[in-house]
């Protein structure tokens, strides 16, 4: 399942991980200023109480975006499991028809003609985006 | 004293599959003093907002705040020539700042029927104290999905481009505090009524959305645009 063209479906997991680790991270800094306060200069706990301030602050707010991220990369992926399925059910039929018909129209010939077949075959999720564009022309014809 | 907000924005029937929630998370708005008006551009002489209306009748009549809230026609629709989304959209924004400079509302919150902000957004960004000040959500989908804000950077002695945030980049953006930007989504967005009164919401055709114009409008005004980062809503802009 390699390519040197990541998939959303990659991108978002990555970004989603990133995130995740960026708010253990977060919550460690709290615990670690609050446990290690003891002997540090006035100076220096006003210093990391206006830290453990500001962390929180991120807290709050990249839990808000993971929740958004996380919600919206379940509905995209239910989505292209569906897809995924309706291609593996009618991959060959579509692609027949597809076929038939680039002969009389410019969009389809278009599409199938100058298409990166080798990329969109190396990972199923450019199959789909493929199979789906295909789909929609042809049932606007 | 609470000053008085309008909260409103266009609205269609393609949007009614996430209205009743909508309405739902706006009516149950903790600020004290606001009213939500709807102006609706579906071409279908006023059904929708007659559906509309006797929806948000039926069920919250019992607890009094359905007077709070009322859908209008945007009646120059059914006459108008402008038929895209885009054209509709303005018009109706436009009925929006319309009928708040007719009335004494001191503040617009702009928020789209397919956004939903935490039930506190109207204390939240009021209490910024700025004159334009929005709330994030995110547009597009799958690799185009971004956050509908924009920042400048510079490409070359005093010059500088309006451009997306990149997931990479949002990490350091979004932390809560809030940032200067160039160009905020109209979907939630809080605008004072002086500042309305000198920006109307325009279109020009190219594809270019009426949040694009509002921008360049303040931009030229001199007037600035500021992104609470602690505010993230939904946006529900699609059924899946």
């Amino acid at each position: 399942m390699s390519s040197e063209v990541t998939s959303y479906l990659d991108e978002m997991t990555k970004t989603l991980n990133d995130h995740k680790i960026m708010y253990q991270l977060l919550n460690k800094r709290i615990e670690l200023s609050e446990k290690e306060i003891e002997g540090l200069s006035e100076y220096q706990k006003n210093e990391v109480r206006i830290s453990v301030i500001r962390t929180k602050t991120e807290l709050n707010v990249l839990g808000k975006v993971i929740k958004e991220k996380e919600n919206y990369f379940k509905n995209y992926f239910e989505q292209y499991t569906k897809d995924l399925e309706d291609m593996n059910n009618n991959y060959d039929a579509i692609f027949k028809l597809a076929n038939t018909k680039k002969s009389s129209n410019l969009a389809l010939k278009n599409l199938l003609d100058n298409a990166n077949w080798q990329l969109i075959n190396s990972k199923d999720e450019f199959k789909v985006a493929m199979y789906n564009k295909i789909k929609k022309i042809l049932n606007n014809v | 004293m609470f000053k008085k907000i309008l909260v409103c924005g266009p609205t269609a029937n393609v949007k009614n599959y996430c209205f009743n929630d909508w309405i739902d998370n706006v009516l149950n708005f903790t600020y004290p003093n606001y009213d939500v008006r709807l102006f609706d551009n579906t071409n279908d002489k006023g059904e929708n907002t007659k559906k509309l209306n006797k929806y948000v009748e039926d069920n919250y009549s019992d607890v009094g705040i359905n007077k709070k809230f009322f859908c209008q026609n945007s009646l120059i629709i059914n006459n108008s020539k402008e038929t895209d989304v885009i054209s509709k959209m303005a018009i109706s924004h436009n009925d929006c700042r319309n009928y708040l400079l007719r009335n004494d509302y001191e503040f617009m919150l702009h928020l789209e029927t397919d956004v939903f902000p935490e039930k506190n957004i109207i204390e939240k960004l009021m209490f910024n104290l700025k004159p334009i000040v929005g709330g994030l959500y995110y547009i597009d989908e799958g690799k185009y999905r971004s956050l509908m804000a924009q920042r400048v950077i510079e490409i070359g002695y005093k010059r500088g481009i309006s451009v997306n945030f990149k997931s990479d980049e949002e990490i350091n953006f979004i932390d809560g505090n809030l940032k200067q930007v160039s160009h905020i989504g109209l979907g939630c967005v809080l605008i004072h009524r002086d500042y309305l009164k000198k920006i109307k919401f325009r279109f020009a055709g190219k594809g270019m959305h009426p949040d694009t114009f509002f921008a360049e409008d303040c931009q030229s005004l001199g007037y600035k645009i500021f992104a609470d980062t602690s505010c993230i809503a939904e946006h529900r802009n699609k059924t899946w």
